[in-house]
């Protein structure tokens, strides 16, 4: 089977001829990949950047919260 | 703006947004028309189009977060200024990335020096050079004054990069107004309403980015105001520590 697979492609991609308009579509794929790739990036960036925050507040307004109860008691 | 009020727009741009993408990517998949010489590749041309023009109105929209610090100080118009650098260089990624490799089918090669590509990269490493300039200034008020100052002298590389094919001969064509005898990669199509259907899949694009580009703003600005929390409260806990030793 893995012998057969290149031969496979081969064959797919002989059947393409010059005015195919399928015919550069491994750019068109690589294109958008590249560029949903920047888009998803940025965004993890920033959804990841918004939860270590949300994390660091709640963290230091518990601590807060606590000191202040402790200097009451 | 109030906080809920922030929020509450921010997921109201954020679901339009995916939303908007989701109609796009089917627009230009399934209902724009093939080119005639390019074939199917043609359609990189969407997302490399909507993506430049996002990417200049960004920066235009920094220049004017830039004026408008240096008029009067204030930290919103320095994070306006910042979130649009910011998202205006994610956009001419794409675009510069995507055009590279729409590239090679069309003019069989990856990357050319014409005056488009080389005044694109100029624009893309002068933003680039913003964010070092942020990180290598300490004082706050001093950081502001100088990013401003840096975003609106920066937009000259913009505008040399949106006249350069409309002055000089480059391979690049003109989307609007007349191209150089040297561009290559002009579009045709079988019909008039077939460039009328790429017309309008553009027009969506283009729309769509820019409402990513709305959406991603706001992300950013509530960041920062999460930033200034944290940094409020980091200075309270230090206050108590210092008190209690």
């Amino acid at each position: 089977m893995t012998v057969l697979a290149p031969l496979l492609i081969f064959s797919i991609l002989a059947q393409i001829e010059p005015g195919d308009p399928g015919r550069f579509n491994g750019y068109l794929l690589l294109a958008y990949g590249v560029m949903w790739l920047i888009l998803i990036v940025y965004l993890f960036n920033l959804v990841s950047k918004q939860r270590n925050l949300q994390r660091d507040i709640r963290f230091m307004r518990q601590l807060l919260s606590d000191d202040e109860a402790e200097e009451q008691s | 703006m109030k906080r809920n009020h922030l929020n509450r727009l921010t997921e109201i741009f954020n679901w339009s947004a995916i939303l908007m993408v989701a109609v796009t990517m089917l627009l230009i998949f399934f209902w724009a028309p093939t080119e005639r010489t390019m074939g199917d590749v043609q359609r990189i041309f969407y997302f490399h189009v909507g993506a430049g023009w996002v990417s200049m109105v960004a920066f235009l929209i920094a220049l004017v977060g830039g004026v408008l610090y240096l008029r009067r100080p204030s930290p919103l118009w320095d994070t306006v200024a910042l979130a649009s650098v910011e998202i205006g260089l994610a956009f001419a990624t794409m675009n510069i990335a995507s055009g590279s490799i729409w590239g090679r089918p069309a003019w069989n090669t990856w990357w050319i020096w014409s005056p488009r590509l080389t005044s694109v990269t100029v624009m893309w490493l002068v933003y680039v050079a913003y964010f070092m300039l942020r990180g290598a200034i300490e004082d706050e008020q001093k950081r502001g004054r100088f990013s401003a100052v840096y975003v609106i002298v920066g937009f000259v590389t913009v505008l040399m990069t949106f006249f350069s094919i409309r002055f000089l001969r480059d391979i690049h064509p003109v989307l609007i107004g007349e191209s150089s005898e040297a561009a290559q990669g002009l579009q045709e199509f079988e019909s008039g309403l077939d460039s009328a259907r790429m017309g309008i899949t553009l027009t969506v694009t283009t729309l769509t980015f820019s409402l990513l580009y709305v959406a991603w703003l706001f992300n950013r600005i509530r960041l920062q105001r999460m930033l200034d929390e944290a940094e409020r409260l980091k200075m309270q806990v230090i206050d108590r520590l210092q008190r209690s030793t």
